[in-house]
């Protein structure tokens, strides 16, 4: 039986669909069957920063409408084979599904795929409510600023009162540098103001532009962010697996001339 | 009430009960009035008839035939003989003959969706649609992420960067034209051809005008050209 994901924020523009991308891509290359669905109808990314909008036949709307079956609007990815999308639809409103619908859907998608990776639209209205409806765990993804974080509060609020098993957290776009200038809030900050289980901590990388433009997630690379990345996969996985010392390069660089 | 003819409708057409008794004369003059009567009722189609009641040997039913031609608006396609009972081969017969007119009609729908045009001004954006019967003609891009879907040709007096369908209702002789021809997607009929996977770049900019055909389930790309003009088929 699989486990489903959904990746939330409330505020847009934190890195939904950059997360959902490479964790699902992420375990994807460490062999397990894996499902992503874009539940954000009416704008949709996913498809996009997989490198495979050229693909999509059927999506999200059909599949729940019946117009098609699952296996139909599945797009199988052109580099791992054991990684699926199911694309939303763009010509529609987040009203053409509801929570009972994507239930169905992801009870269904359980017995085949070993993790759904669901991709949250920001917001709390009907979309939201739909992407987490089947879910059995939640990532809140949210960057160090006052309104990301605010946001997440109020996004794991809402996810305790619908009493979601598991919630853990993604720290996007952290900075060390300007942390340590104390210009930005530090992870440990944000993990104090939320007070739930940190699963990742992702630095802020020109790299993450590159690849989604180029449609091709950089998870388990040798960019720092591919690196966070893969680590969360490992630990959703339910690996101990050490934080990355973002410090990187530039401490290094420090350590010699600063 | 005179009840020596009686019309009683059934799937496929009607059934004309007819008194055993009376003289055929007299009998046909009652049939006359009965289908002029209801001429308006029994409207304009193609129907099955069969009769009951009463033993009608050929020249009868073709005098009862020619008497509901003058009568009525009807076109009677069949005649149902009662003696044979084998309904599994009328039924068969039935069939044959609508899907037949239904083919000649669709037909007609094909011949006139690839003829007529509705024109569109403006831009496609992204999640915008345009569904047509007919072909259609956009003045301005069908950008990324945006649809056009038609039963009949597409051109498009711009760029195309979206996903354009023609010929949807399996149309294979539908095209889809564009100044500037960088397609997600090109359908037609139900052949599906996507564009190749590039990486983040834009394609370049096309110089010229491209049509996008179909020929043997593949679909094709071309430079427009007296050429490929004169290969279509629409």
């Amino acid at each position: 039986m699989g486990e489903v994901i959904v990746v939330t924020s409330g505020k847009g523009g934190v890195g939904k669909t950059t997360t959902s991308a490479n964790v699902g891509t992420g375990l994807a290359k460490l062999d397990k069957k894996v499902v992503l669905i874009d539940t954000d109808i009416g704008l949709r990314n996913l498809d996009v920063v997989m490198g495979l909008e050229n693909r999509i036949v059927y999506n999200l709307v059909d599949v729940v409408e019946g117009n098609c079956r699952i296996k139909q609007a599945l797009i199988k990815d052109k580099r791992y084979p054991t990684l699926y999308l199911l694309p939303s639809a763009q010509t529609r409103d987040k009203t053409s599904v509801t929570p009972e619908q994507m239930k169905k859907l992801t009870e269904q998608l359980k017995e085949e795929f070993d993790y759904i990776i669901l991709d949250c639209p920001a917001g709390i209205e009907q979309g939201f409510k739909n992407a987490i409806a089947g879910a059995d765990r939640a990532l809140v993804v949210t960057t160090p600023e006052v309104s990301a974080v605010r946001d997440a509060d109020r996004i794991i609020g809402l996810l305790e009162a619908n009493e979601m098993k598991q919630t853990h957290l993604i720290i996007n776009r952290l900075r060390m540098d300007m942390v340590k200038r104390g210009d930005m809030m530090s992870a440990e900050d944000v993990v104090e103001i939320l007070a739930v289980d940190l699963i990742g901590v992702v630095p802020d990388d020109e790299n993450i532009v590159v690849s989604t433009n180029q449609g091709e997630p950089l998870v388990g690379n040798d960019t720092l962010a591919g690196k966070a990345y893969m680590n969360i996969c490992r630990r959703i996985l339910g690996e101990e697996v050490p934080y990355l010392d973002l410090n990187g390069k530039k401490s290094l660089f420090k350590r010699i001339f600063g | 009430m005179n009840n020596s003819v009686v019309i009683k409708g059934m799937k496929s057409g009607i059934t004309l009960i007819l008194d055993e008794e009376l003289d055929f004369e007299e009998l046909k003059a009652q049939i006359a009035e009965k289908f002029a009567s209801s001429r308006e009722f029994l409207g304009r189609s193609d129907i099955a008839i069969s009769f009951e009641g009463r033993e009608l040997d050929i020249d009868q039913i073709k005098e009862i035939l020619d008497i509901i031609d003058i009568n009525s608006d009807l076109n009677i396609i069949y005649v149902i003989d009662n003696n044979l009972e084998d309904n599994e081969v009328f039924d068969k017969e039935i069939e044959a003959i609508v899907r037949k007119q239904e083919e000649k009609a669709g037909f007609i729908r094909v011949e006139t969706a690839a003829r007529f045009g509705e024109f569109y001004k403006g831009s496609l954006r992204s999640g915008q649609s345009i569904t047509s019967d007919n072909g259609v003609i956009i003045v301005g891009d069908v950008n990324a992420g945006a649809t056009v879907i038609a039963k009949g040709n597409i051109v498009i007096l711009g760029s195309i960067f979206g996903t354009a369908h023609a010929g949807c209702d399996g149309n294979y002789n539908a095209f889809v034209a564009a100044l500037d021809m960088r397609p997600t997607q090109i359908r037609i009929g139900d052949i599906i051809a996507r564009s190749a996977d590039k990486k983040g770049k834009l394609l370049p900019a096309k110089k010229r005008p491209e049509i996008a055909y179909a020929n043997d389930g593949n679909i094709y790309i071309e430079e427009i050209s007296r050429e490929v003009l004169n290969d279509l088929k629409f």
